[in-house]
């Protein structure tokens, strides 16, 4: 008998029912093409109550360390949906495909690396990791793992790019046919359709207040330093704090930034150079800054501009023409001459077809670690306050001691990566 | 008269001396520490600093004023839970980061200096742990005794050891294996993992007593240890314990024996190391274990295994399959996605890649570009691709173009006692090094260059600013050097290290005795200095002068 009579019969018999391991049923490892994928939530606050209906894949299980969080997630859902509290616990069920990442970003690193180490597939939120060391740990810990992970952000591959009206791919022909020569400048600010977020910001008066009983604030930190509850530390206001995100930077850079990348093909590799323009940072919670500017060997730039300073930037600046948002440009039919050209090379775009036939995704762990990096390099640069030069294949900064220490950030006892 | 005249001359010269600001040094204290407390609430008032240019200032304000400051700053810190000190947490993280920058060596040591002290002191938990991780962006070898004392303080562990991880000190490791022996508890845990990331071998023997350990907190944080120390002969105590435990917890002690088997591999225990990736290679193993055994073998056997590992890819598993073509593919550290360890830093740019971005200003044949600049016009000549001065003469060298903004890369070979040097935004007329500025190329290790002054070493700008440290190889070999050159902001990076990154708005006191600093353009030339010097591969790229407002 085929699975589904197996399982109706099991149910029927009314007798003790336990979940029969895929990997029993077809053979280690096996997923029949035909068979629906599991997923399992991990972080159901806010975005990861969004993630809960995401198409492709069958929810089997939440986890959080907030039991108000957690409690309110399987009210949203049906019957079967298990919950957790430790996140070690969910990895270890057999019924769970597909792992979602989606508590604040000091977290991921070690659960992607713990999820691919446990066999799991990774659908991970942006941005991919807190620091650049934690991104490369979980390159390889997919790699070597042979498994399957995508990031929470699209915009390189489907929906209308922000400001451009648009999706990315008529640009992407457009730049990959030297239309507008090299190199190229992108501006990414308010003018070219960019908000930096600077309301995701710290605050500075923080005094230490009792932790509520619902609440496991140690396992909430994880890695993170231990410094005393505030309500302001965790919950969506977690993004101000350089312990556990990046600020406005650290939220929306990968939605950005990504598809840039993809732009200017730079997939593998980096900026080389860091200029940054922001005021003076404090130690913990992250602000605003005004401009970071980074240039690549061949002199490509990603301009961040937080303080939108100039009104008349094009989002693509090129020594033969410039792309504005809204897709205008100086260069006349711009949009014929889009359709024109030939189709950029195709992407894997469904992440269940992923899973299922073992193809990489558009946006991997290889690139979005890539993409990811820029996110972390500004980040680094505005909490220094200096200029920092990058060398991409070694993935280290060159000639600054204290920039290199913020690339592997010791982790607080026991977690580790 | 004329010994009266020289005893006034002297002391006049002597009290100059002591006047004049020592570059670098921590300037005694002079004042009264309310007076210091004074100045330094009024010069921190009115922190955060909107600009950068702002916020240097006031760092060297504090500066100026020495460990006083440090020592009043660190005093107004206090509990966040009792009140508030918002400037004070400003000022000092900033002091912190300004003195971690490039080429500021000095300075770093002395606030570090004072940092301990502070640490020395009986302080509020929260603000010894803020103390504490300021020093983990600065602190060396000195932080390692005063930190390591924090590792018996029961709130003030995980602090410690982050902190001493930090450093990059290689005394780090002892410091905290002294932690081994009295721990327990979460404490134990910590000093255990500790050691683990340091890759401490000689704490492995200790360690190796709690991997069979009845606590799962301990056996597991010792095993995670020893896979990241990679000593021999370990690996019956990660079947032991594999075998005596399921779910999550087995299979992260799979994990631990696999990264074991890495680290053996990598130290060159080939043996051994095939014997774990034995262990998970059998196809009743999950497919994620048995990528990982692939890897393993990979990272064993290389290329001697390229035959296997095609006939994988095209066999019947497909995650294996995967695995094995990603590995043909790009093996181990490609994209630089290897792991940690095999990070380094790069020792000089590559100097046959040329970039399409770069132009080339020597071609290798002759002169053409350049154009002597002085009297002795056949003392520059070309030869086997290299542009030399046979130092008969002086003079330089100058290109036929004005640059403004620019990156220049080079090779230089000087003789023993060599000197030469680089001049940057220089006119034709007068001595290029003062009308123009001269970035220095010396031979740093000749006995008669032994008591020059700082500013007078190779990457120096020279006369004005000294490097952050000799990073030079001996006379007749070799060496690279890249001057950057972005409106005020000179940097000059040599093999590979930047030892110099300055902004010239900070020498403007020179400017009169020495106008080049205020120039915005001019030529690029190579000293004649009287030897034989060579030149090769000179290339210069144009940037645009960054639009930053306050961008120093």
């Amino acid at each position: 008998m085929n699975r589904k009579d197996f399982l109706k019969k099991s149910l029927l018999m009314g007798g003790a029912f336990t979940i029969v391991p895929r990997h029993v049923l077809g053979g280690v490892g096996y997923k029949a093409p035909s068979d629906e994928l599991t997923k399992a939530v991990i972080g159901v606050g806010g975005m990861g109550r969004g993630h809960l209906n995401y198409p492709g894949s069958r929810l089997v299980a939440v986890c959080d360390v907030d039991r108000n969080h957690l409690n309110r997630a399987l009210e949203m859902v049906d019957n079967g949906v298990r919950g957790y509290h430790d996140y070690r616990e969910l990895l270890e069920q057999d019924d769970v495909d597909i792992v979602h990442i989606v508590t604040p970003p000091h977290w991921h690193g070690v659960m992607a690396v713990d999820a691919a180490n446990a066999g799991k597939d990774i659908w991970c939120e942006k941005p991919l990791s807190r620091t650049i060391g934690e991104g490369q740990k979980v390159v390889e810990a997919v790699r070597r793992n042979g498994r399957m992970l995508r990031l929470n952000t699209w915009f390189r591959f489907q929906s209308n790019f922000y400001g451009m009206g648009t999706p990315v791919e008529p640009i992407k022909k457009l730049v990959e046919n030297d239309v507008f020569g090299w190199p190229l400048k992108i501006t990414l600010s308010d003018t070219t359709g960019f908000d930096w977020k600077f309301d995701w910001r710290g605050r500075t008066d923080l005094t230490p207040q009792w932790v509520p009983e619902s609440l496991d604030y140690n396992m909430w930190l994880g890695p993170a330093p231990y410094k005393p509850y505030h309500p302001h530390r965790v919950h969506s206001t977690f993004r101000g704090y350089w312990d556990y995100d990046g600020g406005g930077l650290g939220d929306m850079g990968q939605h950005y930034i990504d598809p840039v990348q993809y732009l200017l093909d730079k997939d593998d590799t980096n900026p080389v150079y860091i200029e940054v323009d922001a005021p003076q940072q404090h130690h913990d919670a992250a602000s605003s800054w005004r401009r970071v500017e980074l240039t690549y060997k061949d002199g490509c730039k990603i301009v961040l501009d937080g303080e939108n300073r100039d009104k008349e930037a094009a989002f693509i600046e090129g020594p033969n023409g410039k792309l504005y948002r809204g897709f205008r440009s100086d260069i006349p039919d711009i949009r014929e001459l889009a359709d024109s050209l030939p189709d950029p090379a195709p992407q894997v775009t469904d992440f269940s077809e992923a899973v299922k036939e073992r193809k990489t995704f558009a946006l991997n762990e290889q690139n979005g670690h890539r993409s990811c990096n820029i996110v972390n390099l500004g980040i680094i640069a505005v909490r220094l306050g200096r200029s920092l030069e990058f060398d991409p294949d070694t993935q280290r900064f060159v000639g600054d001691e204290a920039a290199n220490r913020m690339i592997h950030q010791p982790m607080r006892s026991p977690w580790q990566i | 008269m004329n010994q009266r005249l020289l005893t006034i001359l002297l002391s006049a010269l002597v009290i100059g001396f002591l006047l004049i600001r020592l570059p670098f040094a921590a300037p005694a204290v002079s004042q009264t520490t309310e007076n210091v407390q004074e100045q330094i609430t009024r010069l921190i008032v009115n922190m955060p600093a909107s600009s950068q240019a702002e916020e240097q200032w006031i760092n060297e304000q504090l500066l100026d004023i020495g460990s006083p400051a440090v020592e009043v700053l660190s005093g107004m810190l206090k509990d966040p839970a009792i009140g508030s000190d918002l400037k004070p947490r400003y000022a000092l993280s900033s002091l912190i980061n300004y003195v971690g920058r490039p080429g500021a060596e000095q300075q770093r040591e002395w606030v570090e200096s004072a940092l301990l002290d502070e640490l020395r002191r009986d302080r509020p938990v929260d603000v010894t742990v803020f103390l504490m991780e300021q020093l983990s962006f600065i602190g060396g070898d000195d932080s390692v005794p005063v930190v390591q004392n924090y590792l018996w303080h029961q709130s003030l562990y995980n602090p410690a050891l982050r902190t001493l991880l930090s450093l990059e000190s290689e005394q780090a490791a002892e410091a905290i294996r002294g932690a081994l022996t009295d721990a327990s508890g979460s404490r134990q845990v910590a000093v255990i993992k500790a050691l683990g990331e340091l890759g401490d071998e000689q704490a492995a023997d200790q360690i190796v007593e709690f991997a069979g350990s009845d606590s799962w907190s301990l056996a597991r944080i010792s095993l995670f240890a020893l896979s990241e120390i990679g000593q021999s002969g370990q690996a019956e105590l990660f079947e032991q314990a594999i075998a005596g435990q399921e779910g999550f917890r087995q299979s992260e002690l799979k994990s631990f024996y696999l990264r074991y088997g890495r680290q053996l591999a990598a130290r060159g225990y080939d043996e051994e190391a095939e014997s774990i990736a034995v262990y998970f290679s059998g196809t009743d193993q999950p497919s994620h274990l048995q990528s990982q055994a692939l890897e393993l073998r990979y990272a064993i056997h290389g290329q001697a295994m390229a035959d296997e590992l095609a006939q994988i890819a095209e066999g019947s598993a497909p995650e294996l399959a995967r695995t094995a073509r990603e590995l043909t593919a790009s093996p181990g550290a490609g994209s630089g996605s290897g792991s940690s360890d095999t990070y380094e830093d790069t020792d000089g740019f590559p100097s046959d890649h040329f970039e399409p971005d770069y132009t080339e200003l020597f071609n290798g044949e002759n002169l053409n570009g350049w154009k002597v600049i002085g009297d002795h016009s056949d003392s520059w000549g070309v030869e086997d691709g290299i542009l030399f001065t046979d130092g008969v003469g002086s003079g330089w060298l100058a290109t036929e173009q004005e640059y403004d903004n620019f990156v220049i890369e080079l090779e230089y070979r000087v003789p023993e006692g060599g000197n030469s040097g680089v001049f940057i935004r220089a006119p034709e007329e007068g001595n290029p090094a003062y009308q123009g500025f001269e970035v220095q190329i010396l031979d740093d290790y000749a006995e008669r260059y032994a008591e020059l002054q700082p500013w007078q070493y190779t990457g120096s700008i020279y006369d004005v600013k000294a490097p952050s440290k000799r990073v030079t190889k001996p006379a007749g070999e070799w060496q690279s050097m890249k001057i950057r050159a972005d409106g005020p902001l000179i940097q000059v990076t040599v093999n590979g290290e930047m030892i110099l990154s300055t902004s010239l708005i900070h020498h403007m006191e020179k400017a009169d005795g020495h106008p080049g600093l205020k120039r915005r353009s001019g030529y690029i030339g190579l000293q004649n200095h009287s030897n034989r010097v060579d030149f090769r591969n000179i290339r210069i790229k144009d940037i645009q002068e960054m639009e930053i407002e306050d961008r120093r």
